[in-house]
């Protein structure tokens, strides 16, 4: 009979067996890998932090140059055949000029029989990598050395698809070190509250319901408007993160507090007080590790907040301030209808704004899922 | 209930305390007082500054009294004289630059609200009910587009796309006839039409999440055992849906509003900017690019107890609605 | 397989199952969760469906009334034949999921309750509203009637101060007096056939004896047929009169509710008798318990269902051919090789 039961569990496959007897990192891993979009979307990311490491690298120019022969040129578009013929090497088109003599504004066309072919690894200007190494080996570039402009270029000449690379930097990095507050913040917080719970954990739900009862861009707003005119590039970007995060953390406050408050009553952690591990110790050896998923995903999921808060501060000429570049910044240049109909691909940063958010949405979004592996 | 009622009236008036005094600090944050900067800018056009004037206005904001007793007649003259202060920048009170834009905020949040829900309402059942269908996904990857995009970057877009098909600029809230018109059905009409594409593209922000969370309700409603008692009494499957699970998620979903509405709100302002909309955004834009602090600070602060008197009042319809908190 | 159709040429039989079998489509493959059962059952009787977790009892009732279509599931062979009140045979099986002529049935011919009182209301409206709905949806009258039927029910159930409790919400009521009301609601249309879904089993043991009590009284007053579905051989053998006993989606065995205690044939009837605490015999005897557990619904073992944990098990064949329901006596048949089966 004992041999009979032994039958039943030998028909499980092996693949049952191996999703029974594994990690729970290990599941949460597989979860996370069902979800397509969302492994997709990691590696959007990568790529977009890749760019912003390395922006020196992938944008063909300086950002700052200005060339007033290209004032509001189009995007060339990359080529591998035009109506004389086909070639194996990618190429663009030069522009040809002329002048609207009513408004005195340049037009540009496309010379159809020129090429100007592209390189992978051209020779250009000067540049330090991470300010440490010197270097002018740039991404591609054009072999003759003329300039190109895949996005096109703004009403000062300069090159769009390298400023959207240069914006990368700052956009994802503000992203990224506003959510790193938030989180020091909200866990902080939200953890004091849900441990001890009591007094302490009804401040800090109402002041979260206060914080997320009221309409947050006014008060970003108001506080992006008060950082005083005449601090310098880097101060403004450290305070436009410690503002982005002081607004941030309820959500992960929130997130932390209840895994906490229904943590508080588990066995284990009952148990290991019992056993007299010291607070610090139940608190970091056994209750972070049981729902640290949770937040990261919640982190996750802040991120792309912090990003869209930039743009649209930024964008409103309360965030950060030219010369610094951030997608929020480039889209400044979009503010009004006139210069978008004219120059509609001013609004590209636009595009990359959406492709960071949705990409990093949908990773949170997978991580979530994954977060709880024992769900179907 | 009337102890919830109370207890959520007492707590929106200690949120409308906070969020006014946090309107103040707004307005202290930047150096030096409105009057320092209100003269500076007479001196800079070379006009005459009345020495009287400023210590008229010294005495009445208590400029030379310590913060706190400066908020306290804030407060009062607000409550009492519905006085906001003075704006430097327009050189005119407060209170008379702010109420007809108040309105029209208001206006607009309203409709933008209603859109979003007639909107998130049938393709949230749609969703639940048709789980993983062709459909669902494409309204899931929809709403994650429309969560992701900036709104003030589709309304330029939305902008953009009517200009160049149609050749229309879709700013502000009027037709060039009617902005100093006096009321008419025919001003309202033309109100409506070019609330359109304010309000389609504000509410859509709010929309995928309203969506999401009315679909991730619904499909928990949907397999509760009393779905399966009603079936078993011969219901239709449409009455039966309507009146059973999609009653019961949409009671999570009224409390929705506590962060749709500040969110919608937001929204509003940025979106109100870019389309150079008559509400509180542009307005608030300029004082704070100005740092036309009384004005901003009076802005934050109106609109955010609008918005916590808008979210007690789903409150109040959600309990009204709820027996279980009704009967509490 | 052929059986013969009792239903057609006998008036006392109400409900026939014929070969019925209901899957679950999942990714994990095909659930076969009733794998082809047939019985009848005549008026008058309660018939008791025992068996433990995971047999297909429940998906079997849901199966009756094609509540289990909507759950994913699919009736995918055999006929459910039931006779109406005005005597005309229906097969529920080939009805159109959700059609008209399903939900005329639903409430008013065939009623259900479940095992859950606490979730089988919705919060939202009146235990009254929820009566006076099936009432109005079957029988054209006003709603004044209906609230005055709806209070009526609730009255022949014992619930106390009825025209009170009519206008209280389920969260207002107990445990009982919900179980009452949801008992109510399911007779207010007078059906024929009640399936009953652990009824009892989330109630207080002593609610429990009450409820029971209360559902034999009213089998008598409606002249009603219950089929109650239970893991509880306690239950069965208070109210039942015949008993079929289910394992893994199929019929080990069916017999009179005296048979199964005095007489049980089938090698898990017989294991299910012995795992009952007794109060009578020596303390220190182990109460028997079945080695093993269920296996899943999607890896049904070949042959004889049972077989791997069996202890008459017979090597080459019961874990190789399937067991046909055998008949011992005219109301006692069994699906078990020890007993000849087949042909």
């Amino acid at each position: 009979m004992a041999q009979n039961t032994q039958g039943v569990e030998a028909t499980k496959d092996p693949k049952q067996l191996r999703y029974e007897t594994a990690s729970q990192w290990q599941l949460m891993w597989w979860k996370f890998l069902d979800h397509k979009l969302a492994v997709i979307s990691t590696a959007v990311v990568i790529l977009l932090l890749l760019i912003a490491a390395f922006a020196e690298f992938v944008a063909p120019q300086d950002p700052y140059i200005h060339r007033s022969q290209f004032v509001n040129a189009p995007p060339q578009v990359i080529r591998f055949w035009d109506e004389n013929g086909f070639s194996l090497r990618p190429f663009v088109h030069d522009y040809e000029r002329e002048r609207d003599m009513r408004t005195l504004r340049t037009i540009y066309t496309f010379d159809t029989d020129s090429r100007i072919y592209l390189r992978f690894f051209v020779e250009g200007t000067e540049y330090e990598l991470f300010s440490l190494i010197p270097s002018s080996v740039r991404l591609f570039g054009t072999e003759s050395g003329e300039p190109v402009f895949l996005f096109g270029a703004d009403r000062l000449g300069r090159d769009l698809f390298s400023r959207v690379i240069y914006g990368t930097r700052i956009s994802m990095t503000i992203g990224f070190i506003g959510v790193v507050l938030s989180f020091v913040l909200g866990i902080t917080i939200g953890g004091l509250a849900g441990y001890y719970g009591g007094i302490i954990d009804t401040i800090v739900q109402r002041i979260i319901e206060l914080l997320m009862s009221i309409p947050t861009i006014p008060l970003w707003m108001g506080l992006a408007a008060a950082v005083p005119r005449d601090w310098s590039n880097v101060q403004v970007y450290f305070a436009i993160t410690i503002i982005l995060s002081l607004i941030g953390w309820t959500n992960l406050a929130r997130v932390v507090r209840s895994q906490f408050l229904s943590l508080r009553e588990e066995d284990f952690v009952m148990a290991a007080q019992l056993m007299g591990a010291s607070k610090f110790r139940v608190v970091f050896l056994h209750m972070l590790p049981s729902f640290i998923s949770y937040v990261i995903a919640a982190v996750t999921l802040a991120i792309p907040t912090m990003i869209l808060t930039e743009t649209a501060l930024s964008f409103l000429g309360l965030g950060l301030r030219p010369p610094t570049i951030s997608w929020g910044v480039l889209l400044q240049e979009a503010q009004n209808i006139r210069s978008v109909a004219l120059t509609p691909w001013l609004m590209i940063p636009g595009l990359f704004v959406v492709i960071a958010v949705l990409s990093l949405n949908f990773v949170g979004d997978g991580l979530r899922d994954a977060a709880d592996p024992y769900t179907q | 209930m009337l102890a919830y009622l109370l207890r959520r009236s007492v707590w929106m008036l200690v949120t409308i305390v906070l969020v006014s005094m946090l309107s103040f600090i707004l307005i202290q944050l930047p150096p030096g007082d409105f009057l320092s900067t209100y003269i500076a800018q007479l001196s800079a056009s070379g006009q005459q500054v009345d020495a009287a004037e400023v210590a008229a206005l010294e005495a009445r904001y208590g400029l030379d009294r310590p913060v706190y007793v400066q908020y306290a007649m804030w407060i009062r003259g607000i409550v009492t004289r519905g006085d906001f202060g003075q704006s430097f920048q327009w050189n005119r009170p407060v209170s008379d630059l702010i109420w007809e834009r108040v309105w029209f905020t208001v206006i607009l949040s309203g409709a933008s609200f209603v859109f979003s829900w007639v909107v998130a309402i049938p393709i949230g059942i749609f969703s639940a009910v048709r789980k993983y269908s062709v459909g669902d996904y494409l309204f899931t990857f929809l709403g994650f587009i429309g969560l992701s995009t900036p709104n003030f970057l589709l309304a330029l877009v939305l902008m953009w796309l009517l200009y160049i098909n149609f050749g229309v600029s879709p700013g502000g809230l009027f037709s060039q006839e009617y902005i100093d018109a006096p009321w008419s059905l025919a001003k309202v009409w033309d109100m409506l039409q070019h609330l359109i594409v304010p309000v389609v593209v504000i509410g859509t922000a709010g929309t995928a999440g309203l969506i999401r969370t009315l679909r991730a309700r619904l499909l928990d409603e949907l397999n509760r055992p009393y779905v399966t008692t009603a079936r078993a009494k011969g219901l239709s499957a449409w009455k039966l849906l309507i009146r059973y699970p999609v009653r019961l998620a949409i009671l999570p979903f009224i409390s929705t509003v506590g962060w749709v509405l500040p969110q919608l709100v937001s929204g509003g302002i940025i979106v109100a900017i870019v389309l150079n909309l008559p509400t509180v955004g542009p307005m608030l834009h300029r004082s704070l690019m100005s740092q036309d602090m009384y004005l901003a600070g009076s802005f934050i602060l109106i609109i955010s107890v609008l918005t916590v008197i808008g979210t007690l009042v789903s409150d109040l319809l959600l309990a009204w609605l709820d027996p279980r908190i009704r009967y509490e | 397989m052929t059986q013969p159709i009792r239903i057609h040429n006998d008036p006392g039989v109400i409900l026939e199952l014929l070969n019925l079998r209901t899957v679950f489509e999942t990714r994990g493959g095909t659930v076969r969760a009733v794998n082809g059962i047939s019985f009848y059952t005549r008026n008058d009787t309660v018939l008791g469906v025992v068996g433990e977790s995971g047999c297909g009892k429940t998906v079997m009732a849901h199966s009756i009334l094609r509540t289990v279509d909507p759950m994913g599931g699919k009736v995918a062979d055999g006929n459910i034949f039931f006779r109406r009140k005005n005597g005309e045979v229906v097969d529920i099986a080939s009805l159109p999921s959700e059609g008209r002529q399903l939900r005329s049935l639903r409430g008013s011919e065939i009623s259900m309750i479940f095992q859950e009182p606490m979730t089988a209301f919705s919060p939202v409206y009146t235990i009254g509203q929820q009566i006076m709905e099936v009432i109005t949806l079957h029988q054209k009258i006003p709603s004044r009637q209906a609230k005055a039927k709806a209070i009526e029910m609730l009255g022949r159930v014992s619930i106390p101060k009825p025209e009170v409790r009519v206008d209280a919400y389920p969260h207002q009521l107990s445990g009982g007096m919900r179980q009452r009301a949801m008992i109510a609601m399911a007779l207010s249309c007078q059906p024929k056939l009640l399936i009953a879904d652990e009824p009892t089993t989330a109630l207080d043991v002593t609610i429990q004896a009450q409820i029971l009590e209360l559902m034999v009284a009213l089998q008598r007053e409606f002249e009603m047929n219950i089929i109650m579905i239970t893991h509880d051989l306690g239950v069965i053998a208070e109210l039942a009169t015949d008993v079929v006993v289910m394992y893994l989606g199929s019929i080990v065995e069916k017999a009179p509710v005296g048979e199964v205690y005095s007489n049980p044939k089938h090698p898990y009837t017989k294991a299910l008798q012995e795992s009952i605490p007794r109060v009578e015999g020596s303390v220190s005897k182990k109460l028997a318990t079945i080695s093993g557990s269920v296996p899943s619904a999607k890896n049904i073992p070949p042959g004889c269902p049972f077989h791997p944990r069996c202890r008459e098990f017979m090597q080459g064949q019961c874990d190789v051919h399937v067991p046909t329901l055998e008949t011992l006596s005219a109301d006692h048949t069994v699906a078990c090789w020890l007993y000849g089966g087949g042909e």
